[in-house]
């Protein structure tokens, strides 16, 4: 029978063909089965769209017009802040609720303590003094109310903020003296500041930290969080914890820049029994050894020289993660 | 109507069992075993006239094959009264007296178990096709609420307008992607988030469930995302201040939140702490594999780190070009060395085209990929201890995607931060419409060394890394100041253009045409898992 | 066996082989599921269903078999695969093919 399939099977194009009908007709023969089935079961024809339905949903084509056929809306809707109730322009809701929420730079340091304290609402009054007085500390033209149109336009990945601080010429210079002034003198008040030590040190166990110099908000990813260096990490625990930054580096305190400080870094930290006991008491491999995408990796190609000693220094810690991955990876 | 047959088999199943039924489905529908596909191959044919296709069918009651189109099977159940008959190609019950296939639930039990063992016996890694089916309830549900909306051509339904809160398109263009993300749509308009804490008010993934009712409901006012914000606001603290706008930045956080609130609900959490199998970890979630390969001994360490996103620098490279040369020897053990990624771009590339696209800067997204996936030197400043040879030594590095996610999401880096300088690159990077990702994986590694030729072809080789575009998320203006909009497509190739509360229709080349910071692409063939 | 009267049986024959090898080896399995993903990608599952809804309503619901359907369908089924589907699947036919040759 062997002998039937020759070589010259792969040119009959006929043959070929009619294997192929026979699998259409199978298929088309399980689909039989399938429709029929579903005939008996009741379901066949459940799927059926209403084609009068369908027709006001059509999609409109006109200049002037979006595609449900209506002129864009003019008239402000209103909106219920979920955190105070109360009713607001839409168009207006986002800066109140940064205010409301006691978050962002136009925050009081009330605003903050209160969030703290996890009372929620804000008091009406006080609020409104806000709304008054905070905006001229924006750009004139941000004023939402004025021009509408002017305010979309504001957006940016990360707007500059108009301290001058960037005079400074360093990305690092967060936690110098000169910023910290800089902050004051202009009126912002980072988040931060209204902590205690107690509050600070546990932030920094569990997130990156870095303080953003645009937005002075502390950042939340982990340590691992690709955007910042772990130079920054150091720098800001230094700036906010003092003395104890000593106690807090644990992963944070790659050297960099010198060779020899990493070989004594990475044969010193995992055998280090003090290093482990403080990392129990942290569960700090708890949030490293779980990796989240969002400390996303992917922007690991550049070529900050930093982040090649991170990643290296961290291929041991990883290791057991690593094999779990692959395994997970096979499964699938 | 229930699967309960017909009152023949009925009495069949209580005279003999359903034996008889698991004996034909697993030696002459669905074979297990080697032996019997080879029994199979050589036993199916019509005892009458020997064909193989012609509807071959079993008789339920004794030995017989006979074929349905010339009437043999028929033949044989009419002379013998053996009115019961299976179906070879599906395992269909015909019974002669009802005069029509008959579907019970007993035997349909049986049926699917035999052919997910014979899926996998031929080396089928995924689970088989099986058409959805409502319950009971569903039916009832079906029938009681008759009229239904469909995502068609011409409808605008999926289709919403979206209010801006004060500088906040930056969160209304993720939205927008987010709500014509195929799989995540169909997650959630099957009403599949399980939660816990429905009262609480705080869920985000709550939240993203009634924003998918409002965006599929046909309903045409725009919609005022407030609660989404005050929710991400809540969950992600370092988004909240409304100065901070970086639509790439409130994607990643809204996942991590909608994660973090996944896990919460599953209440398993804690069973495999590294991985997660939330709608968002199976959608977004892709495997990076890092190679690390000593200049030394040539050992490669290996390490896998899931991800969200790909970051794409545009800039033009100051990295020096890896050196292709001194590949000469590659250890055994190696996953990925550098000789590997000669081959990776094989026929169209040449090697120097390469070292030269390492100095310009790219123009297409390939070219970033490339790039991105590039053997990276990394110089003698970072000598890194080598686990093979013991000693520290300078190395390569290599990015490659070892498992590739459902949706894709590229970040262009069009914002740029250094010490020096704040600036956006305006360059225009074309993107393709479909993308095939099987040039950036890692190089598949092949699990025996037996030729096993027909074993080796997976059956989705053609398409299985084959992604399309479905959303572009786009940036206008300066670093200072600007405007996101949003592009997003639905029902095959009709794109929308989505600038906060306005939704106008787009041809696919405006969207192909348009400057790109956000770029969602969605796989094209889906396994069964 | 040398010698056969004309071209339908010895095709017929050959078709039974490749059946034959086909089925042994689970290529037929794969490329029905291959097939089968193909198909309901490129709306053909869909198609053949309006279809077959207008047979149903034409006969009724209670009445129809699958005979019915199978009749009214499998014509429409092999017309409507889109020629990009069916290159790949001739592709993927040859090549099992040639492999088999050289057993």
């Amino acid at each position: 029978m062997t002998s039937l399939v020759g070589s010259s099977l792969e040119n009959d194009a006929e043959l070929q063909e009619a294997v192929f009908f026979e699998l259409i007709d199978d298929l088309t023969l399980g689909l039989c089965f399938e429709f029929h089935r579903s005939c008996k079961t009741g379901s066949f024809f459940h799927d059926d769209v209403d084609e009068e339905t369908m027709k006001q949903y059509e999609i409109v084509e006109k200049t002037g017009l979006d595609v449900f056929g209506q002129v864009p809306l003019k008239k402000p809707v209103e909106c219920i802040c979920p955190n105070c109730n109360r009713t607001l322009t839409a168009s207006r809701f986002a800066p109140h609720l940064e205010k409301c929420m006691g978050m962002g730079r136009n925050s009081s340091r009330i605003a903050n303590r209160r969030l703290i304290a996890n009372s929620g609402k804000v008091d009406s009054e006080n609020d409104d003094e806000n709304e008054e007085t905070d905006w001229p500390l924006n750009d004139k033209k941000n004023y939402p109310s004025k021009k509408l149109k002017k305010e979309k336009m504001v957006n940016s990945p990360r707007r500059a903020t108009k301290s001058g601080k960037n005079k400074n010429g360093d990305t690092n210079s967060v936690h110098s003296e000169s910023s910290v002034v800089s902050y004051k003198s202009t009126g912002y008040l980072p988040g931060h500041e209204a902590l205690s030590m107690e509050e600070r040190k546990q932030l920094l166990m569990s997130t990156c930290g870095v303080i953003s110099e645009h937005t002075k908000k502390m950042c939340t990813r982990s340590h691992r969080c690709p955007q910042h260096s772990d130079e920054q990490r150091r720098s800001v625990r230094a700036y906010l914890l003092g003395g104890y930054h000593d106690a807090v580096r644990v992963r944070t305190d790659g050297n960099l820049g010198d060779n020899d400080d990493i070989h004594v870094d990475i044969d010193g930290y995992e055998d280090s029994e003090n290093a482990n006991s403080f990392r129990d008491v942290l569960h700090w491999e708890g949030s490293s050894a779980n990796p989240s995408p969002a400390d996303s990796n992917s922007t690991a190609s550049t070529s900050s020289t930093a982040k090649r000693y991170k990643k290296s220094k961290q291929q041991r810690h990883k290791k057991s993660k690593t094999s779990t991955l692959v395994q997970y990876d096979n499964e699938i | 109507m229930s699967l309960v047959g017909c009152p023949h088999l009925s009495s069949f199943k209580a005279s003999k069992g359903t034996r008889p039924y698991r004996i034909i489905q697993s030696y002459f529908v669905y074979c297990c075993s080697p032996e019997n596909r080879k029994r199979k191959a050589t036993a199916c044919l019509c005892h009458i006239c020997g064909s193989h296709g012609e509807r071959l069918h079993s008789c339920l009651h004794c030995v017989f094959f006979g074929c349905y189109s010339r009437k043999h099977i028929q033949d044989h159940a009419k002379s013998k009264r053996h009115h019961l008959a299976v179906d070879l190609s599906y395992g269909a019950v015909m019974c002669f007296i009802c005069g029509d296939y008959v579907y019970d639930r007993d035997l349909e039990y049986i049926a699917r178990e035999v052919k997910t063992k014979a899926a996998k016996s031929i080396g089928m890694k995924h689970a088989l096709y099986c058409p959805w089916e409502p319950t009971q309830r569903e039916v009832e549900l079906l029938r009681k609420n008759p009229k239904r909306r469909k995502i068609t051509e011409n409808s605008t339904i999926g289709l919403r307008g979206l209010i801006n809160l004060g500088n906040t398109c930056f969160m209304n263009c993720i939205v927008q992607a987010l709500t014509h993300t195929p799989l995540l749509r169909d997650f959630f308009l099957s009403d599949k988030h399980n939660c816990e804490q429905k009262r609480s008010g705080q869920c985000l993934v709550c939240e993203m469930s009634r924003l998918f009712q409002e965006f599929y409901s046909g309903l045409r006012s725009v919609h005022i995302p407030y609660r989404l914000l005050h929710l991400v606001w809540t969950h992600a603290r370092h988004l909240a201040g409304y100065e901070q706008q970086d639509a790439h930045e409130f994607f990643i956080a809204a996942l991590d939140v909608l994660h973090r609130h996944c896990k919460g609900m599953n209440g398993n959490a804690n069973t495999n702490p590294n991985h997660c199998n939330c709608i968002i970890d199976q959608i977004f979630t892709g495997g990076l594999q890092s190679d690390v390969t000593c200049q030394n001994c040539h050992g490669v360490s290996t390490t896998i780190d899931p991800f969200w996103d790909i970051s794409l620098d545009l800039g033009p490279s100051n990295i020096t070009p890896t050196a292709t040369s001194n590949n000469s020897s590659t250890s055994n053990s190696s996953l990925t060395t550098i000789s590997d990624h000669g081959n990776l771009f094989n026929g169209d590339i040449s090697s120097s085209s390469l070292l030269s696209q390492a100095i310009e800067s790219p123009t297409s997204l390939l070219d970033c990929l490339r790039r991105f996936t590039k053997p990276e030197h990394l110089g003698s400043h970072a000598k890194i201890k080598c686990c093979k040879c013991q000693s520290y030594q300078e190395s390569t590095k290599q990015l490659t995607m070892k498992k590739l996610p459902i949706v894709a999401c590229f970040h262009l880096k069009r914002f740029e931060h250094s010490n020096k300088f704040r600036k956006k690159i305006s360059t225009y990077i074309s993107f393709p419409n479909e993308l095939d990702m099987t040039p950036f994986m890692s190089p598949y590694r092949r699990q025996n060394g037996l030729n096993n030729n027909i074993q080796e072809m997976d059956i989705f080789s053609t398409s299985e890394n084959k992604y399309t575009l479905f959303a572009v998320v786009n940036h206008i203006g300066t670093i200072d100041s600007g405007h996101y909009t949003c592009f997003v497509r639905q029902h095959k190739d009709q794109w929308f253009r989505c600038d906060d509360a306005v939704i106008t229709k787009v041809a696919q080349q405006n969207v192909l045409d348009s400057e790109g910071y956000l770029l969602f692409y969605h796989k094209q063939v889906l396994e069964y898992e | 066996m040398a010698d056969y009267p004309d071209r339908k049986v010895r095709d017929a024959q050959m078709r039974a082989t490749i059946n034959q090898k086909l089925v042994e080896t689970g290529e037929k399995e794969r490329l029905k599921e291959l097939l089968r993903t193909k198909l309901i990608e490129c709306g053909w599952r869909d198609q053949l269903k309006a279809y077959c809804k207008e047979v149903v309503r034409q006969k009724g619901l209670e009445h129809i078999t699958v005979d019915d359907l199978v009749a009214e369908i499998t014509p429409k089924g092999r017309a409507l695969v889109p020629d990009s589907v069916k290159k790949e699947l001739l592709q993927r036919i040859r090549t099992f093919l040639a492999q088999q040759s050289n057993i």
